[in-house]
């Protein structure tokens, strides 16, 4: 069938009005910090695919009305866990929760907050989150999908407020699971050991999770670096958090990103080097296809 | 074709369609993120059936639907002038506000457009899909798009008519739209 012309174009019949206000609505663009912002979110959020999924789970669960985040949590988080048997989805889920929640299991928490009046701590939780952002951006975009971004000064009760999710996840989790990551994972340990404390003892968990903060904070600016075209500073910036993090519960995120640098600042043969320790190190991790595909060895 | 290409390449195009798919303003950054994290996750099952944007905007309709159902909203298009985070500057201030004032003009045309016209007018005029991509996209006949694009353009000629006439006798203006 024969395509008419677009009123956009010349002679297509319409007006210049018609045609103008065409032309404008399709150049708009999207905003560009909420385009840095959602795509540092969902880059957060497809990195720990799996604790996205947990946290969802969770929120299905207190949505059929289990009576807390705690327990709703440990449902599903514990059976997502078990099920892997992977210290990188605890590691996720700590990294979600601290984060103030990768969107996906933040917005559940949100969507569902009408129907658990009993869960004390899922409204702190959002408010905390919405508290960080609302202070650089309007009211209207302030929401914990975009939350990510903690390098400025975040309030602590981020932080804080998920932890109690953090020590049930730990708690419940049978020994052996619990020493045999440890064991696995040393990098994690801290972590682990300060979500394994008693609620009561916040000063180790909120070490290990303000250190998982600054993390946080240099693996999106690493990432703003490098989305903004400065592939040479991105590598300065990559190769300080190594120093900083040498063991960082982001190290997949921030050796993926480091392919990435490398390959834009021309160097195919470290690229190569670094993007096959990748490989290796964490072969089922989100972003080895498209480690593969920068190699192009896919 | 990894994720960060296609938001690279499509962002604007997720953007602007969710919002005139009715995502409120508040909802627009976390609706935008949900359609990637779908892209995400069945990008291995994508295999170029569609066009990229054929298959992002069914995403996106599947999304705004959710979120337009789960705000009880009716369709309304998020104002833009909201979302403007930054300011322009002084030399670009007059044309900014210009473009401003055209696209909030031309979200109010369309809104006075049925729903089925408004998507196959959007994607065609807006987005430069061709008729099959639309006719997939939208789950109907090639003919029935281009109909509908027919309909659509009469509406919208006769809406914008109907603008300028209550512009030039505002006193006239109640009842008009």
């Amino acid at each position: 069938m024969q395509e008419p012309k677009r009123w956009s174009e010349l002679a297509s019949g319409a007006s210049t009005e018609e045609s103008e206000l065409l032309r404008v609505g399709a150049s708009e663009k999207m905003p560009n910090e909420l385009r840095s912002q959602v795509w540092s979110a969902v880059t957060l959020a497809a990195a720990g695919g799996a604790a996205a999924t947990a946290l969802g789970g969770a929120s299905a669960a207190a949505q059929s009305g289990v009576a807390t985040v705690e327990t709703a949590s440990t449902a599903g988080v514990v059976s997502k866990g078990l099920a892997l048997a992977s210290s990188s989805v605890i590691k996720g889920v700590i990294a979600i929760a601290v984060l103030g929640g990768a969107g996906v299991g933040a917005m559940h928490l949100r969507s569902s907050a009408s129907t658990r009046a009993s869960a004390q701590h899922a409204p702190a939780v959002h408010g905390a989150v919405a508290r960080g952002v609302a202070s650089r951006m309007p009211p209207e975009l302030a929401h914990p999908a975009v939350a990510l971004e903690l390098d400025d000064g975040t309030p602590s009760a981020v932080a804080s407020a998920p932890s109690p999710s953090a020590n049930a996840n730990a708690a419940t989790l049978p020994p052996a699971a619990a020493s045999s990551k440890s064991q696995s994972a040393p990098a994690h340990r801290a972590e682990a050991e300060a979500a394994a404390t008693p609620a009561g003892d916040a000063s180790a968990a909120s070490l290990a999770t303000s250190r998982l903060r600054e993390e946080s904070a240099a693996v999106l600016a690493i990432r703003r670096t490098l989305l903004a075209g400065n592939a040479r500073e991105a590598l300065t910036l990559l190769a300080r958090a190594r120093a900083d993090f040498p063991h960082g519960a982001l190290a997949e995120e921030r050796e993926a990103l480091s392919v990435r640098a490398l390959m834009a600042t021309g160097d195919r043969d470290a690229a190569r080097l670094r993007g096959e320790a990748f490989l290796r190190r964490f072969p089922r991790s989100p972003q080895a296809g498209d480690v593969r595909r920068l190699l192009g060895s896919e | 074709m990894t994720l960060e290409h296609i938001y690279e390449q499509h962002a604007d195009f997720v953007f602007r369609n969710l919002r005139r798919l009715g995502v409120p303003a508040d909802d627009l950054a976390d609706a935008i993120q949900e359609v990637f994290l779908t892209v995400h996750r069945t990008l291995p099952e994508f295999e170029g059936r569609s066009s990229v944007p054929t298959w992002l905007f069914t995403i996106c309709r599947s999304v705004a639907r959710d979120r337009r159902q789960r705000a009880h909203r009716r369709y309304e298009v998020a104002d833009t002038a909201r979302l403007d985070l930054e300011p322009a500057t002084a030399p670009d201030l007059a044309f900014a506000l210009e473009q401003r004032r055209k696209l909030v003009l031309l979200d109010q045309l369309l809104g006075t457009l049925d729903e089925d016209q408004r998507l196959v007018f959007m994607l065609f005029e807006l987005e430069n899909m061709t008729g099959s991509e639309i006719a997939q996209a939208l789950g109907i006949p090639t003919g029935t798009v281009f109909s509908r694009l027919r309909l659509a353009r009469v509406a919208f000629r006769a809406a914008l008519a109907r603008h300028r006439a209550a512009e030039e006798r505002p006193f006239l203006r109640v009842g008009s739209k």
